[in-house]
């Protein structure tokens, strides 16, 4: 956020070649370059979306696997059922 | 140095740095006091205007691949990435940033615009406050034209488009305060 003001006293100041000489430091921006670019890959389950992503999938997963174990039970069962002795 | 050969001294730099990305020096060495002065101005404070740049030009050493020659000077692609830090700074500010505008520079709005009394003090704090309500990006023009005192050349160099545009994209804007200031009235 910014609010301009008039300056009706002073002359706007302006930096010295000196002071701008003092932030001009390119082995600096070479070091942080370095870090943007090497910085190491951030885990999948870091990132939010492939976090919920996963989740997603091993939540469905889970209900698939829990669905054919039923099923598997249905069929024991009527085997079960039919494998009866008659009377 | 002539505008041609520093055009084309830039393109020499830019294949250069888009090979190795420490050739960037180059450009470096040769537009940061330009920039720094830029986001100063619009700072005002050495050190935020130091951290600032030292931010723009690191967006500008990542994306040098990406910049497409079209004719306007590097320069103007420095300063739109310089723009865009300067925002994103005022942007994370949580408390008011006072930006000071010489009064003489402000009385030239005024002119420009046909409002109020120059020589009024509250006529031109009126004027500051329709300012400070701008978007940013609207406010940018005028600070370029006005405080900055860009010509509309380097203006349609600054936003990649052509001078008539330019002058298109003020003098609406300056419209749109002139309205505003007919409401308040």
């Amino acid at each position: 956020m910014r609010k301009y003001k008039v300056n009706r006293d002073q002359t706007v100041k302006t930096p010295s070649k000196e002071a701008i000489e003092k932030y001009k430091d390119f082995s600096r921006l070479t070091h942080e370059y370095d870090k943007v670019v090497k910085r190491p890959k951030v885990p999948l389950y870091k990132d939010k979306r492939m976090f919920f992503l996963l989740l997603f999938i091993a939540l469905m997963a889970l209900l698939l696997a829990q669905a054919g174990g039923e099923e598997e039970e249905d069929e024991v069962d009527d085997t079960n059922q039919t494998e009866l002795p008659q009377e | 140095m002539d505008k041609k050969s520093t055009y084309q001294e830039d393109l020499k730099l830019i294949a250069a740095a888009k090979k190795d990305a420490r050739a960037f020096a180059g450009l470096y060495d040769k537009y940061f006091e330009r920039i720094f002065i830029f986001i100063f101005k619009r700072v005002q404070d050495e050190a935020i205007a130091g951290d600032v740049c030292q931010d723009a030009m690191l967006k500008a050493m990542h994306n040098i691949h990406k910049y497409e020659d079209r004719g306007f000077p590097f320069s103007a692609w420095l300063y739109r990435i310089a723009s865009n830090e300067v925002n994103l700074f005022f942007r994370s500010q949580k408390k008011m940033v006072t930006v000071e505008v010489e009064d003489k520079h402000v009385k030239e709005v005024m002119m420009e615009i046909k409002i109020g009394d120059t020589e009024e003090i509250s006529d031109q704090d009126k004027l500051m406050m329709m300012l400070s309500n701008l978007k940013p990006e609207q406010a940018e023009i005028i600070e370029l034209r006005f405080f900055m005192q860009y010509s509309f050349k380097e203006i349609a160099d600054f936003y990649g488009i052509t001078e008539a545009n330019a002058k298109m994209r003020l003098y609406r804007i300056l419209d749109k305060i002139k309205k505003s200031w007919n409401q308040l009235k």
